[in-house]
């Protein structure tokens, strides 16, 4: 139709006008592609980070819920008051219970662990302990001070797990066994894995036995039979003062399943002497001689989805507020994610802006197109060309003009919104690690970030023994590339702004008669 | 018969001031007819109403005996009339070519030959070099600008050529040659010409007159 072929000519005769609305125009697009591509890229790394990819979460008493019950039971009488589940009402969460709420298709499977501290009752088998700064390890003498008040002397931290899955140090390769192998985790066969450095001090190999006993009552020993000698692997990421002492402490963890370490408290149970101590406060506090149980649970999902199904799922099967469910694996991502979903939001007011102004800057320009061009619309109405045919070539010039700096706009923004992303999100970074660093200069000391310790598995027994990396692990690199989406968002918006702008430009061209332009022309 | 006629038309601009009262005229096909009157005695408003730019006030402009009313105006402007108007309405951003072509373009005719042609003809036609084709409108002497209104009024070969002064720019010569183009369209090709005209050279060349009073305000 000659109104298409009018209407590119018109383009290319009035030059002035269409670079101006082209210069615009791609502007506009360079930077809602970037800004775009910057979102999709925020949208994509926080559900593809955390949909397709393990996470583990755990169920555990709300500390601050247990604080305040405590106090209240105990009365406020301004006495430091023992926190512990027994005068909170709080109970620690049973192993039935977690395999009740386990049994459920968002889950995956369930880890747990039970930990207690346990002695050193003979001369054959003691802690590697060190003494000053020199690292000189000695041997220092029998069980440490008597029980009550649920503080303990221990001297080794015996570990049980459920399955070779919750030995997620193992998996993650921070620990291995450099002399016979892990134990089996089907009965209570008393079986264990010691460190390298507690073997060698204790000149014990693989088939030794050694026994432990329970701080609290001497009458209790237990033998146990190293099948596996294990090593911590040097991680490059520590370099603080205690890590010697993690180091020594870390090397009395000794590991045994599950089963082993539960037969080890009903055998507990049975010889059992309980005392009555009397509390800071001036209370009597009763105390069993019972090994203190330290169960961790993992619960492991293969989504986000499953995971906050599984939440809402525990709620209502009856978990109540005292307990907290959480997931270490998205608070870590969600704070790896802070300054990409600030610079995100930031992307989107940007976008907002540049999308308004360009509507504003467009609409303006072609009314006062179409005030310049009424005489146009005059001679053309004259000669006979109909008024939807003159609105038609109208938006067909501003369409094409539109779609062609958008195809050329967002083309810039594809190949500069990688770099482009890349360098505001490192700036992001670098704002949110000077917040950070300022933050644990004002705690006068290197906060440890939270939940970091739990990053491994959450099996507080078994903390990480090489201490937290104070440097968070921002994301800072994005893929933020321009797709076809983008393209067609931009071209679906750039279609938006033209139909507001020929609407506008058509109303004009409605309202006149040919013959009034043409009257009122000089 | 009467290709064009005028039955009893009024307009007003504003309403209770007519600039045109109870006209009626009626126009053939091969006659050369004069629009005469004063400045500001409706001659332009008149041939607006003929050339369908706007309906009488009251009274009713037929062509072909259909009342322009109920026919498609914007076909009839395209295809069955040619305005040369008084200030010539030619885009100025446009060549000379191109606002013939447009035109062309606009009445959706076919033509036996190409539209380039046509255009290099009617140049030849109105006296205009072939070099001003490609020339925009912008850079044209009105004089220039009168003879491509006039080739873009005949390209598309109308039945009906309304030119308002069309010789007012025009030195003797041109104006001479202008009217024998009008003749031979009339006498050869058996159109109907109207012209407005305060020359009478041009009038007496004209089958018929009407002639406009101009209303007292
Ligand atoms: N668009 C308009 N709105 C209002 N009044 C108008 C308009 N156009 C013309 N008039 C008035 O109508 C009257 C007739 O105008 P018109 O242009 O038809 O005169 P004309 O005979 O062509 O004059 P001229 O010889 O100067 O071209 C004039 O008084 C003019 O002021
Ligand atoms: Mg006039």
């Amino acid at each position: 139709m000659f109104i298409f072929k009018n209407a590119l000519c018109n383009l290319i005769r009035t030059k002035g006008r269409t670079v101006l609305i082209s210069v615009i125009v791609i502007a506009i697009a360079v930077a809602s592609s970037i800004a775009m591509a910057i979102n999709n890229a925020a949208v994509w790394a926080k559900q593809s980070e955390l949909e397709n990819k393990t996470i583990t979460g755990s169920i555990s008493v709300d500390r601050e819920k247990m604080m305040q019950k405590a106090m209240s039971n105990t009365g406020q009488n301004g006495a430091r008051t023992l926190i512990n589940s027994q005068n909170s009402g709080i109970d620690e969460i049973t192993l039935e219970t977690l395999e009740k709420y386990a049994d459920s298709s968002h889950v995956q499977s369930l880890r747990y662990t039970d930990s207690i501290s346990a002695s050193a009752n003979s001369d054959a088998f003691q802690k590697l302990s060190s003494v000053g700064t020199s690292g000189q390890s000695t041997r220092t003498g029998g069980p440490g001070g008597g029980f009550g008040g649920g503080q303990t002397q221990s001297d080794f931290t015996l570990t049980g797990y459920s399955s070779a899955d919750a030995m997620t140090n193992f998996t993650s390769g921070a620990e291995k066994i450099v002399d016979g192998e892990i134990f089996e985790f089907n009965s209570a066969d008393y079986n264990c894995a010691i460190t390298k450095e507690l073997a060698d001090y204790n000149k014990l190999s693989v088939g030794s036995t050694f026994t432990v006993g329970n701080p609290n009552n001497s009458a209790e020993s237990y033998t146990l039979k190293v099948v596996g000698i294990y090593k911590q692997e040097s991680s490059s990421s520590t370099s603080n003062n205690s890590r010697e002492e993690d180091i020594m402490s870390s090397s009395n963890n000794i590991f045994a399943n599950y089963k082993t370490v539960a037969d080890i408290q009903e055998k507990s149970k049975a010889t059992a002497v309980s005392k009555t101590v009397s509390g800071p406060g001036g209370q009597t506090i009763e105390s069993s001689s019972v090994f203190k149980p330290r169960v961790s649970n993992t619960f492991v999902f293969n989504s986000k989805s499953n995971y906050d199904a599984f939440v809402s799922e525990v709620r209502q099967k009856g978990l109540s507020e005292d307990y907290t469910i959480s997931s270490a694996d998205i608070s870590n991502f969600e704070s790896e994610l802070v300054p990409l979903e600030n610079l995100s939001k930031f992307t989107k007011i940007f976008l907002l802006v540049v999308l308004l102004l360009g509507a504003i800057i467009l609409s303006v320009i072609n009314i006062f197109n179409i005030r310049e061009r009424k005489y146009e619309i005059g001679v053309l109405t004259a000669i006979g060309i109909s008024k939807p045919k003159v609105i038609t070539q109208f938006v067909v010039e501003l369409l094409a003009v539109t779609i062609i700096s958008i195809v050329i706009g967002t083309g810039i923004g594809a190949t500069a919104s990688v770099p482009v992303a890349n360098a505001l999100l490192s700036s992001q970074v670098e704002a949110q690690k000077s917040k950070s660093e300022t933050t644990q200069q004002n705690f006068g000391r290197e906060r440890m970030r939270e939940g970091a310790q739990n990053t491994q598995g959450a099996i507080p027994g078994n903390a990480n023994p090489f201490g937290t990396s104070n440097n968070a692990k921002y994301i800072d690199k994005v893929n933020a590339t321009v797709n076809l989406t983008v393209l067609l968002e931009l071209i679906g918006i750039g279609i938006l702004l033209v139909t507001i702008a020929s609407i506008a430009s058509a109303g004009f061209v409605v309202r006149y008669e040919p013959l009034q332009i043409l009257a009122d022309r000089n | 018969m009467a290709i064009l006629e005028l039955k009893n038309i009024s307009y007003s601009y504003k309403v209770g001031k007519p600039v045109l009262k109870g006209i009626s005229h009626s126009f053939e096909s091969g006659k050369i007819y004069g629009i005469i009157g004063q400045s500001g005695s409706g001659k332009t408003t008149l041939l607006s109403l003929l050339a369908g730019l706007t309906d009488p006030t009251s009274g009713s402009v037929e062509f072909n005996s259909s009342n322009l009313k109920d026919i498609n105006k914007y076909k009839y402007r395209s295809q069955d009339v040619g305005v040369i108007f008084q200030s010539f309405n030619l885009l100025p951003n446009l060549t000379v070519a191109d606002n013939i072509i447009l035109s062309m373009d606009a009445s959706r005719k076919k033509f036996g030959q190409s539209k380039k042609e046509i255009v290099t003809n009617l140049l030849r036609r109105v006296d205009l070099d072939l070099s001003y084709s490609n020339k925009k409108i912008l850079h044209l002497s009105g004089g220039e600008q009168q003879r491509v209104a006039i080739a873009r009024a005949l390209s598309y070969d109308p039945q009906v050529i309304l030119a308002d002064e069309p010789t007012g720019n025009l030195d003797t010569k041109t104006q001479d040659e202008i009217i024998d183009i009008f003749t031979e369209l009339a006498r050869k090709d058996n159109k109907c010409i109207i012209i407005v005209t305060h020359s009478s050279e041009v009038s007496s060349h004209c089958d018929g007159t009407l002639q406009l009073e101009k209303k007292r305000k």
